[in-house]
């Protein structure tokens, strides 16, 4: 059962999932409706005033084309009265999505996969009469490695005649955090956590190299777009009497269309893409670690787990072969970009790889904090996996070996995790250039750190290493 | 004179009304949609050229047995 299959059946573990009644944090800018919790279940609210635009969406026959090629999220009508909405015009259910995520945690593909099906949902819509009235990057949300738009109110009648609304919203959300992607650093999608409406073409265009005024898509819809910004911004829409016909409509969305297309990264280079390709063990130790971790795996009859420190998912597939829904989290965008594709290349909708840097993760941002969950709020796991991954955490980045236990504790009550000892060849690399003022961290120190939180099931030591590996269960719910 | 101001006022509140209908939530931004007018006539031409020019491909593409797997295709 994948992540697509989850999408129909199976409920997030998210906090608000505990209340009644509740309405969802963030869902609150629209005044077409709003999502909210009734008993545990999901639904959207669809208000009065957006009737219209609702109704022609279902009478143009568009939702259902979306719904059918799986581009736009699944929903059924229910009595808004049977869930305390008697007021409302409509409330629809949609399926949950097993984990939601943000733009800053998906690689460079990703994002790209997520404007070009934003695009593609205008384009169908225009030829329905109706138009996107947003495109908003959190619209978007992946089961497995399909993108799907997830906001069914984003919709409304289209007016010969008027410009695209949306259109300096996706080049926020999309263009211009691509082409920083693409031109700058791979890391810029980080800047979305920062600029919760897209980044500011103008900050996009000043850190932007100048060769991209070569390529015509990035010059006409960021660095001209950018200046009418600047220049146009006293003017009022209404006071242009010019119109925008439909074709030009269509050529605007062809543009940037082909504008994402021509925008690539290639994974490679960075120290965790090729990670794999330098371990210090031999295929039959690393064959006999897979076995292990499977038999584990298997054991435990999980039906979620979380990968943390997955590079580029090979442990993650143990899991996801096995049917069980997966997040692969990496701090490595190259990695996680690396993951994507082999996910896409197999069509392993099991797997969703996301950019996480655990020792700063997701935190909980927008408005008070609470518009765009913290990783930790969205879904528990039922197995964590943590594979030559602590003495990163650690060495690397000086976390006591309690406070990391703690954590993986708070997240899943199962844990599979590898020790990799200062003997080993890859702390001895991370210690060549510092102190060690690690005096706890070794095999005792760590089996006493983590049975505070933990009782050891099961260890195997990692032939030819000194590496061992071991399957641990929770001591309690107390944490 | 009366006559020019009162047509001008009709279409700029018309123009206005008709912005009202829209259910548009989002601040769309003055210039991002007076840009989007300016450029209106470039962009149109230029997607009525590339059309052309698709619909030409896809002729001699199917004329040779390749196939025409348009990915947009609106099929519904």
């Amino acid at each position: 059962m994948g992540f697509s299959e989850n999408c129909l059946d199976v409920e997030t573990t998210t906090k608000t999932m505990t209340m009644t009644d509740t309405r969802v944090s963030g869902s609150f800018r629209d005044p077409s409706g709003f999502l909210f919790r009734h008993e545990g279940v999901l639904y959207r609210r669809v208000n009065s005033v957006y009737a219209s635009h609702y109704d022609a969406l279902l009478a143009s026959g568009l939702c259902e084309a979306l719904q059918k090629k799986g581009m736009l999220i699944a929903h059924q009508e229910v009595n808004p009265g049977d869930v305390g909405e008697a007021d409302a015009y409509r409330v629809i259910q949609p399926p949950p999505i097993p984990y939601i995520t943000y733009p800053y945690e998906w690689c460079f593909s990703q994002l790209k996969e997520a404007a070009l099906l934003t695009l593609s949902i205008q384009k169908r819509a225009l030829k329905k009469g109706m138009t996107l009235k947003d495109a908003s990057a959190y619209n978007v949300q992946f089961c497995g490695t399909t993108p799907v738009m997830i906001d069914t109110l984003s919709f409304e009648i289209y007016e010969e005649g008027a410009p695209w609304i949306a259109y300096r919203q996706f080049c926020q959300h999309f263009l211009a955090p691509l082409a920083l992607m693409a031109f700058c650093d791979v890391r810029m999608n980080q800047a979305l956590r920062i600029y919760l409406d897209g980044i500011p073409l103008e900050i996009a265009v000043s850190l932007l190299p100048f060769r991209v005024r070569l390529h015509p898509g990035l010059m006409i819809h960021l660095c001209l777009h950018a200046k009418s910004i600047q220049q146009l911004s006293a003017n009022k829409p209404g006071q242009n009497r010019r119109k925008m016909s439909k074709t030009a409509m269509l050529g605007l969305v062809d543009s940037l269309e082909t504008a994402v297309r021509r925008l690539t990264f290639e994974p490679s280079g960075t120290e965790w893409a090729d990670y794999y390709e330098q371990t210090n063990y031999s295929t039959e130790a690393f064959d006999q670690k897979k076995k292990t971790i499977a038999d584990w795996i298997e054991e435990s009859q999980v039906a979620s787990v979380w990968d943390l420190g997955a590079n580029d998912g090979t442990f993650s597939r143990l899991a996801a072969d096995r049917g069980i829904p997966t997040l692969s989290f990496d701090i490595d965008p190259a990695a996680v970009e690396k993951n994507y594709r082999a996910c896409r290349e197999r069509e392993d909708q099991n797997i969703l790889p996301l950019v996480m840097d655990l020792t700063n993760p997701s935190p909980g941002i927008g408005w008070a904090n609470t518009e765009r969950d913290a990783w930790h709020a969205r879904g528990r796991a039922e197995m964590l996996l943590a594979l030559a991954l602590i003495h990163h955490l650690a060495i690397g980045n000086n976390v006591p070996l309690v406070e990391v236990a703690r954590l993986f504790a708070s997240l899943s009550p199962r844990l599979v995790i590898e020790f990799v000892p200062k003997s080993d060849s890859q702390v001895q690399r991370m210690l060549s250039s510092r102190k060690d003022i690690f005096v706890d961290y070794d095999h005792e120190g760590f089996e006493q750190a983590f049975g505070k939180f933990y009782d050891v099931r099961d260890t195997h030591d990692i032939e030819g290493s000194d590496r061992r590996l071991y399957f641990m269960e929770a001591k309690s719910q107390r944490i | 004179m009366k006559v020019t101001w009162l047509i001008r006022a009709t279409v700029l509140v018309w123009g206005l009304v008709c912005l009202g209908e829209a259910h548009a939530y989002i601040d769309p931004g003055a210039g991002s949609y007076i840009f989007q007018l300016l450029i209106a006539f470039f962009i149109g031409s230029a997607f009525i050229i590339k059309s052309f020019w698709r619909n030409i491909c896809g002729f001699f593409r199917k004329l040779f047995g390749r196939g025409d797997n348009d990915e947009d295709d609106d099929d519904d």
